[in-house]
Order: C-alpha cells, then sequence, then structure tokens
C-alpha cells in the first residue's frame, strides 16, 4: 500500500495460503486475502484483510425464491409534478419485472400513510397499477411512519427464504415522527435480524442523505442518490436487478485472528471485535457479485523467514437456490520478508485496491464531518490529499477505478462552497455508500 | 285604537316567545352539556380501545422480550450471538443476584466498541444503583413466571420483569429487565425505534383499499376505507409521531379529546381532531338548533294569528264605523223635518185657545214627543262628533239658573205626565261664560233618564250651584237606583243596567256617556253621587264667571 522501499535481499515468497473448503456448485464464492501476503519482517505493522464473497450464478431466473417487496413512495408537497410522476412510472416498472408468485405492496405516505396495495401476490397487475396510479402529491413528510409500514406490509408474508425488501423513495426531510438518522438506522438494525432490508432513493437535492444512508447501511440495503427523477427509472431497475438475483442472505463472518495479530476495525462495514475475534454480518449476495470487507489488523514484529497464521475465516449463509444453510472456512498466514522489494512484488492487487478504497472512502467521511462543522479549509485539504493518495496507488496497482475515485476526491474538494454543497454532499454520501456496501449501481 | 292593537299583538306573540326561547335555550344547554359529556365518553372509550391495541402490543413485544431475556448461560460470546439475532435488543446485560454488572463487565479487555457505547450510554443507571427490584413505570399486565421473594414476611412480590424509562437527546429510552429465578437479572437495552415502528404498524393506516377477499384486489373493490377525523400520536413535546384520518387540522388546533398512551410509553398522547360539522353530526342534530327551529315555527303560527285577529278586528271596526256615520247621516236628514215639526206644533200650541182643551193636550204631547226625538237625535249626533273626536264648545255668556230652568220647563210635561214632582233650588244666579246648549243636553239626558228609569219615584230635584269659575248642577230622584257594581259602568256607551228594570221608553244607552263626555270637554265631569235612596247625578263645569258690572 505504501511506497515500499527497495531491498535488495530477497527471500522466498510464499503467497497467501487460501484453503477454501468443499466449494461445490452455487456455493457462494469466498476468497480471503492479504493485502500483502509478504510482510516486512522484523517490525509491528499494519496490514489489511480482505474477505471477499461472491455470490454464485443463479442457475434458473423462474425457479428463484418469490420476493416480497414494499414499495414505500413519498408522495408528500414537494414530491408534485414530475417527481411524483417518474416515481410512479418507475414503480410500474417494477410490477412488470416481479412474477405473479412475488409478493408487492405499494404505500404512499405524506403526514400520514396510505397503504395503496396491501401485500399481494401479483397475479393481478392492473389492480396494483391502479393502486400506484392513484398516488397523487401533497403534505408533510411522515418518513418514519412510512417504512414502519412499508416493514409491517413485508411482515404480512415474511419468510427468512424470501428477498424481503422495503424500497424507500424519499425527496423530502422526515418531519412527522422520529426524524434523526441515528433512529432510522435503529430501525433499520433491528429490521436486517428480521431478514427485511430497506433500501433508499434519495431524489433531488431536499432529503437528508445521512439518514437514508444509514437506513439502508444498517438494513443491509441498497441507497441510491437520484438528482433527478429522470435517474428513477434506472435506479428502480437496478434495485430490482439486485432483489431478483439474491442468493444468499444473513451472511455472517467470523473472523479469528491469529496470534500476535490485533484486530483493529473493518472498514466501512459494522463489526463486532471483542479480542482476537472479529464478527460482521452482510445480509444478502447477489448473483455474481463481490461483496467484502475489510479488517484493519496490527501484526506484530516477527523474524524474518517465518510464516504467520493471521486470521481463520468461517462464514455461515443462507443459501437461496438450495434453501439451506451453508457454511464457508477459509485460513490465510504471512511470509515475513526483510527485502521491501520482495513486499512491494507480492502484493495482491485486488485486496489492495479494496484496501485502499475503503481507507480512501474512511477520509471521505471525514472530510464530511470537517465540512460539516464548517472547516472548509481543512477538508479540501483531507479531499486533496486523499486524491493524491487514490491518484498514486491508481499507478502503482494499475486500477481504473482507484483513478476515478481520486478523481471523484478531487471534484468534492473543488465543491466546498455553500451554493454546490447540498448536491454534492448528497453525491459524497452515494459514493461512500457504494464503496463501503460494493453497491453495483451508483 | 289602531296602534294600541298592534302594540297588543305584538306583545302577544312576543312575550310568549321570549319566555319559550329562555326557557328552550336553557334546556338546550343542559341537553347539549349531556350530550356533549356523553360524545367525549365516547370518543375517549374509542381512543381507550386503540390504546389498549398498543398495550396488547406492548404486551407481545414484553413476550417477545421475555423470551429473549430467558437466557440460560452468561457467557459474552452467547450473549453477543443472541443479540445478533434479537430485533428489539440493542444490547443485553447481566446482573448478579446482589445488583452488580456481570455483562458487559467494563474491566473485559475484550470488550467490543458497542458494549462499550452501551455503559457509557448507561452511566447514570449504574451510578444509581438501579437494582430492578421494582417494577418499573408501569406494570405490563403478563403472567409472571418466576415470581422472586423479598427478604422480609409479608412482603410484596417483586415482579420478576418490567420497564425502566428514561430520557435522552432522542427521547423515552427503553429497558426491559426479567429476574430469573437464579436471582439474575438479564437486561434487554430495547431498539426503541423498532417498538415505536411496531406500534405504527399495529396502528390504521389513512386509508386502506377494502379487500376482496383471497389475497388479490378486485375491480368493484377500489373504495378504500378512510378515518374521517383525524388521530394523532403525539410525544412528550406533542410533536407527532403517527397520525391517521382524512382530517386535516389547523395550525394550533385542540385536540377534542386526548388520553395518555399506556406504559412505557406514558409520555405519550392519543388525540382526536374534529371538524366543527363532524363534531354536530357526532353530537347528534344540535338542540339549540332544535328549540330554535320550534321558535320559528311558533313565531311563524304567532304572527299568523296576531294577523288574522288583526285582520278581523279592524274588520269590525270598519263596519262599526260605517254603522255609525250611516246613522248619523240618518239622524241629520231626520233633524231637519222634525225641527219643523217641532216648531210648528209649538207654534200651534201657542195659538190655540184655552177652551179648546182636548186639541191643546194633543198638541202638547205631539210637542213633547218632538222634543224627545231631537234630544235623541241631538245625543247621536253628538256621540258620532265625538267618535270623531270633532266636539266643540261655544261658550257665550249667560246664567246657569236660567238655563236649568229653561230645561225643566221643556220637560214638565212629560214629568207631569208621570206624575213625578219637581222640586228645583237654583244657587247659580251670576253671569258665567259657558255653553248653554251642552247645559241644555246634560241636564237633558239626565231627566230624560229621570223620566225613563226613575218615575216610580214620583220625585225629581235639581239643584245648582256657583263657586269660583266652578259651577254644578245636581239631579236627585227616588228611583231603583243602581246596584254598586255598576255604578261605573253606567257612563259607557251602548250600556243598560238590566232588562229587569223595566223601561218605559227604551233608551239608547248612550245618554249618560254623552253627557260625561260633553262635561269633560267642558272641564268638568258626571259623577254619580251615593245616596240613601234613588240616584244623584252631579254635574261639574268650568265656568268662568263675568265680573258684574258693579
Amino acid at each position: 500500500m505504501k511506497a515500499q522501499g527497495m531491498k535488495r535481499w530477497s527471500a522466498i515468497a510464499v503467497g497467501a495460503l487460501v484453503t477454501v473448503l468443499t466449494v461445490e456448485a452455487s456455493q457462494v464464492n469466498l476468497d480471503l486475502s492479504l493485502t500483502n501476503p509478504v510482510l516486512l519482517a522484523d517490525k509491528k505493522q499494519t496490514t489489511y484483510i480482505k474477505v471477499g464473497l461472491t455470490g454464485f450464478e443463479m442457475s434458473d431466473e423462474h425457479s428463484r425464491a418469490p420476493a416480497n417487496v414494499a414499495i414505500v413512495l413519498d408522495r408528500s408537497g414537494s414530491m408534485q409534478g414530475d417527481k411524483i410522476a417518474k416515481a410512479r412510472e418507475a414503480a410500474l416498472m417494477v410490477v412488470d419485472r416481479l412474477k405473479s408468485s412475488d409478493i408487492v405492496s405499494i404505500i404512499a405516505y405524506d403526514d400520514k400513510v396510505n397503504v395503496l396495495v396491501p401485500a399481494t401476490k401479483v397475479s393481478d397487475k392492473e389492480q396494483i397499477r391502479a393502486g400506484i396510479r392513484r398516488i397523487e402529491a401533497g403534505g408533510s413528510t411522515a418518513l418514519f411512519a412510512g417504512v414502519s409500514k412499508g416493514a409491517a406490509e413485508v411482515r404480512k408474508f415474511l419468510e427468512r427464504r424470501r428477498f424481503n425488501r422495503v424500497i424507500l423513495l424519499s425527496d423530502g426531510l422526515a418531519n412527522v415522527g422520529p426524524d434523526s438518522p441515528g433512529e432510522l438506522g435503529a430501525l433499520g438494525a433491528s429490521l436486517v435480524k428480521e431478514s427485511i432490508s430497506v433500501t433508499t432513493i434519495g431524489l433531488g437535492l431536499g432529503y437528508n442523505e445521512d439518514l437514508m444512508a444509514l437506513l439502508a447501511e444498517r438494513s443491509d440495503g441498497n441507497s441510491y442518490f437520484a438528482e433527478s427523477s429522470r435517474d428513477l427509472a434506472r435506479l428502480f431497475d437496478a434495485e430490482f436487478g439486485d432483489v431478483l438475483s439474491v442468493v444468499a442472505q444473513e451472511v455472517l463472518v467470523t473472523i479469528k485472528c491469529g496470534k500476535g495479530v490485533r484486530p483493529v476495525r473493518v472498514l466501512g462495514r459494522d463489526a463486532d471485535i471483542s479480542g482476537q475475534k472479529v464478527v460482521a454480518s452482510i445480509n444478502q449476495l447477489y448473483s455474481k457479485q463481490e461483496k467484502y470487507l475489510i479488517l484493519e489488523v496490527e501484526v506484530s514484529a516477527t523474524a524474518e523467514g517465518r510464516t504467520r497464521s493471521i486470521a481463520e475465516v468461517s462464514v455461515s449463509y443462507a443459501n437461496m437456490e438450495t434453501r439451506t444453510t451453508d457454511r464457508l472456512a477459509s485460513s490465510v498466514s504471512a511470509r515475513f520478508s526483510e527485502s521491501e522489494e520482495m513486499v512491494a512484488e507480492n502484493v495482491s492487487k485486488d485486496a489492495m485496491v479494496a484496501a485502499v478504497t475503503q481507507i480512501a472512502t474512511v477520509k471521505n467521511e471525514l472530510a464530511v464531518q470537517l465540512r460539516d462543522k464548517g472547516d472548509v479549509q481543512e477538508a479540501r485539504q483531507v479531499l486533496l490529499s486523499n486524491a493524491a493518495f487514490l491518484e498514486e496507488n491508481a499507478k502503482q496497482l494499475d486500477a481504473p477505478q482507484l483513478q476515478e475515485y481520486s478523481g471523484a476526491n478531487t471534484e468534492d474538494a473543488e465543491n466546498l462552497d455553500e451554493q454546490s454543497w447540498a448536491r454534492q454532499r448528497k453525491s459524497m454520501r452515494g459514493f461512500q455508500f457504494f464503496n463501503k456496501q460494493q453497491q453495483k449501481v451508483r | 285604537m289602531k296602534p294600541k292593537l298592534l302594540i297588543v299583538l305584538i306583545l302577544l306573540v312576543a312575550i310568549p316567545l321570549g319566555v319559550l326561547t329562555l326557557g328552550g335555550l336553557r334546556m338546550a344547554r343542559h341537553e347539549r352539556a349531556g350530550v356533549e359529556q356523553r360524545f367525549h365518553a365516547s370518543l375517549q372509550a374509542r381512543l381507550g380501545e386503540i390504546n389498549a391495541s398498543i398495550a396488547r402490543l406492548v404486551a407481545q413485544n414484553a413476550q417477545e422480550l421475555l423470551r429473549a431475556t430467558d437466557v440460560a448461560s452468561f457467557d459474552d460470546e452467547s450473549l453477543r450471538a443472541l443479540r445478533r439475532r434479537s430485533r428489539l435488543v440493542r444490547q443485553f446485560f447481566v446482573l448478579q443476584p446482589d445488583g452488580s454488572v456481570l455483562y458487559p463487565d467494563r474491566n473485559n479487555p475484550e470488550l467490543t466498541d458497542r458494549e462499550r457505547d452501551f455503559l457509557d450510554r448507561t452511566r447514570a443507571l449504574w451510578t444509581n444503583g438501579e437494582k430492578f427490584y421494582h417494577p418499573a413505570d408501569v406494570q405490563v399486565d403478563l403472567q409472571i413466571n418466576a415470581p422472586v421473594r423479598g427478604k422480609g414476611k409479608g412482603r410484596r412480590i417483586a415482579p420478576s420483569y418490567g420497564w425502566h424509562t428514561w430520557y435522552r437527546d432522542e427521547g423515552v429510552q427503553l429497558i426491559f429487565w426479567q429476574r430469573l429465578s437464579s436471582g439474575h437479572v438479564v437486561g434487554a437495552d430495547v431498539v426503541r425505534a423498532a417498538m415505536v415502528a411496531d406500534v405504527i404498524a399495529s396502528l390504521p393506516a389513512s386509508e386502506v383499499p377494502l379487500w376482496a377477499g383471497g389475497g388479490s384486489l378486485r375491480s368493484e373493490l377500489t373504495v378504500s376505507y378512510a378515518v374521517p377525523d383525524r388521530l394523532v400520536l403525539s410525544d412528550l413535546d406533542g410533536a407527532p409521531i403517527y397520525e391517521w384520518g382524512v382530517y386535516d387540522p389547523g395550525d394550533g388546533e385542540k385536540p377534542v379529546v386526548w388520553i395518555p398512551v399506556v406504559a412505557p410509553f406514558s409520555s405519550w398522547r392519543l388525540s382526536v381532531y374534529m371538524s366543527p360539522s363532524m363534531m354536530m353530526a357526532g353530537l347528534g342534530r344540535s338542540a339549540v338548533f332544535n328549540v330554535l327551529a320550534a321558535l320559528v315555527a311558533v313565531f311563524v303560527a304567532l304572527l299568523l294569528l296576531g294577523i288574522y285577529f288583526y285582520r278581523e278586528s279592524a274588520r269590525d271596526i270598519r263596519e262599526a264605523t260605517q254603522r255609525v256615520s250611516f246613522v248619523n247621516q240618518v239622524s241629520h236628514e231626520l233633524r231637519t223635518p222634525l225641527t219643523n215639526i217641532r216648531l210648528y206644533a209649538e207654534m200651534l200650541d201657542e195659538g190655540l185657545s184655552d177652551a179648546n182643551d182636548r186639541v191643546r193636550r194633543q198638541v202638547k204631547v205631539v210637542v213633547g214627543e218632538s222634543r224627545r226625538l231631537s234630544r235623541l237625535i241631538g245625543n247621536v249626533l253628538t256621540y258620532a262628533r265625538g267618535q270623531r273626536n270633532g266636539l266643540k264648545l261655544h261658550q257665550a255668556e249667560g246664567v246657569l239658573d236660567a238655563c236649568v230652568t229653561s230645561t225643566l220647563d221643556t220637560f214638565r210635561p212629560l214629568l207631569g205626565a208621570r206624575n213625578i214632582v219637581i222640586e228645583f233650588e237654583p244657587n247659580a244666579p251670576k253671569p258665567c261664560i259657558f255653553d248653554a246648549d251642552v247645559v241644555e243636553q246634560i241636564v237633558g239626558n239626565l231627566l230624560s233618564n229621570v223620566e225613563k228609569y226613575a218615575a216610580d219615584g214620583k220625585w225629581v230635584r235639581l239643584e245648582t250651584g256657583q263657586k269660583g269659575d266652578r259651577v254644578w248642577v245636581a239631579v236627585f230622584d227616588r228611583g231603583p237606583g243602581i246596584a254598586r257594581g255598576m255604578r261605573k259602568k253606567v257612563f259607557e256607551p251602548f250600556f243598560r243596567c238590566s232588562s229587569k228594570v223595566n223601561e218605559g221608553a227604551s233608551g239608547t244607552g248612550i245618554g249618560l256617556g254623552i253627557a260625561r263626555e260633553l262635561a269633560q270637554l267642558h272641564g268638568g265631569d258626571v259623577e254619580l253621587i251615593p245616596s240613601e235612596r234613588g240616584v244623584c247625578f252631579r254635574v261639574t263645569l268650568r265656568a268662568s264667571s263675568v265680573p258684574t258690572a258693579s
């Protein structure tokens, strides 16, 4: 990750020892790797473990488990006109994509909540469409109640083996009922324990991106920033691409760090660290898409030529195709060398790109915090150095996605003024979420 | 006459109307207060039902938490795994039977950030030494599985579970705790948002399409059910948490009724807002409205009745006036020939020799009767003029005694024919100014009455008097008299004392009335003076005396 110094001395390079147990067809792929499979000897240092999980390809689209989706639409006064029209269109498109065994409910809220279509099988699409077309805008924003009702509709047909999801569209600040990101986040964290995820779509520049992001993050849903109502169709499409391709749920990742390895933090995801043990959960894995978590660890100084077991990882998840609970396990160890060149040569590109992305995202979040406090100068500094950091790594690792994020950070640094901030903040939060959750579409 | 009638009619309408209004409104107010009370009670009952549904939900959540906190092993790992599964729990904690914290242990080096955060957040709980012996703010009605007895005998059984609430930035914070039979307390930091979401989910939506049944929507049943008023669940600061119903209350509008929510949300309120028209509908048709409607009906009825009577009486009056006018005209027509008859009869009487006695007596009868007829006509005309307010005095200098004497003289034959003895005591010899015709008519009427009604007494006495500018004439008789109760009425026009008094000649009944009216016009009066026998009328007039030429 950091430019490694050159050292002529070479040692036997042993790549990460990855043992994958009983990988059959229709199994999630567990990829456990270190950013630096070879570490510098005789030095206490920080390094990163990547736990990557890739959903298998759904064998048959028609045999997938039925989806159970609540579409919760903001119809407050600010949604009037084009926004509500586009939201209706997007919802209609969703109904078209669902098959008749799926379950859908349509909820619209202003200061009150109307259940336009209670949870029902998508057998009579015309009636559901009629319900959607009845949505008119006007009133305040009872976002919490909207989500509560949406979750209640999903709960009517709640099965752990379904894709249970609330899709929330809002363009405004919640102003009726609980309205803090913390409370919505807590609600999300509670819902995910029932296997209900909430995907949030923020429309325009008026919504509270922190609230929307935290709700989605804690419930392991997706979060999108739709600057214009024209984006809605695309985002709903992407979201349903995800929903309909869920291959695993209730993914629980347990990492046991080896002796002399201290877990510091998990970047971008919520996890419990207790001593040597780290537990994190990911609610959904989608077909052919990788989700990962990056664990920062502190490795004790180790003698040249030695191999140290870094971590053992076990994963359990609900397989949506076989309807069974499957387990995966793997372990990873590192070799130690005195040659910095050797260390640099053995860098795992894939893991490093992921780690760099997560580190940069944490920095980007810090910049938002600074800007929120009004510290524009400091925020700009953080963003510019972040951009430089990404740029350097992009070159070293030959990673265009890091190059892109570097450009985004530069752009962020240039848009910290008052006029651009509302838009820019949403854009930044969106990108952060996209990075942290490895979302498919931004 | 007419305006008076109008006033009477208006009063006839207004007074009963006023009394009815007052009584009706008072009754309506009582009625309304009663209805309002019942209406409020019914609303309160409705809110009570909603509250009961919240209570059921809280009980369900409590059951869920009872199961969640009923743990067998208190090691960190299993408690952490349990937290990951329990949707209502943000963090568990375990207390030793002696109240000390077993989990999460602040001194444990392997404490997770979440556990540390929990200990920080709930620091007050531990420094205050909350023991969770006592029921928290509110009890949940559940079966107690493992009651724990207090130390002393007779001490109340402490509940084995309960809620503990306290307040932090985001409002009420909830802790659910359960005391296990081992004496350990297992507590849960409850995800408030999840419970609030459950409460909201359990409450009705503003609009729900009616189900056709069978889990599918049918086109003919797209009708939505909506609550017509507005129900609001609000927090400690009155900020709405959830609301439903069609009615949109204005800013600052007060709820019709509100009640506190059940524990552990006792700081919340359930309120109902309603539009005034819905209130009216709820209160039934307003009693005030009913009373007003009845009043309007009574008013209209009374008014119609009044108008009817007014028209009737106006017609009567018009007819009477026409009659009077007719009689008046006829009398006028009669007077001229009668005057001629009198004149020639008197001339004939004067021209006859004493020898021709029989003829002379007959002529005297003609003269007498024609005079009587003149008086009668005079009275009728006077009455008619009086009705039209057309009476006028023609005062001139004269002597009252002379005037009375001359009048008496014209009556002598008539009275003589009835064998009535005449006494006259003249005491007004001084000249004064008065209307001789008026005096003649009054005295004539009085004497005529004597002749008609008191002839049986065979006696009449006249007295005159004079003092200052007042003169008087008194007429006494010894007839049957007038009963006490009728003394006032005799002056009313067309009044006749009784049919039992056999009148020789039928009177018109207006004589005394006219006499009094004329006397009053002349600044005096005619009075009925009580006397031992018969009747005494005294006529007083104002007649300014003429200074005698010395």
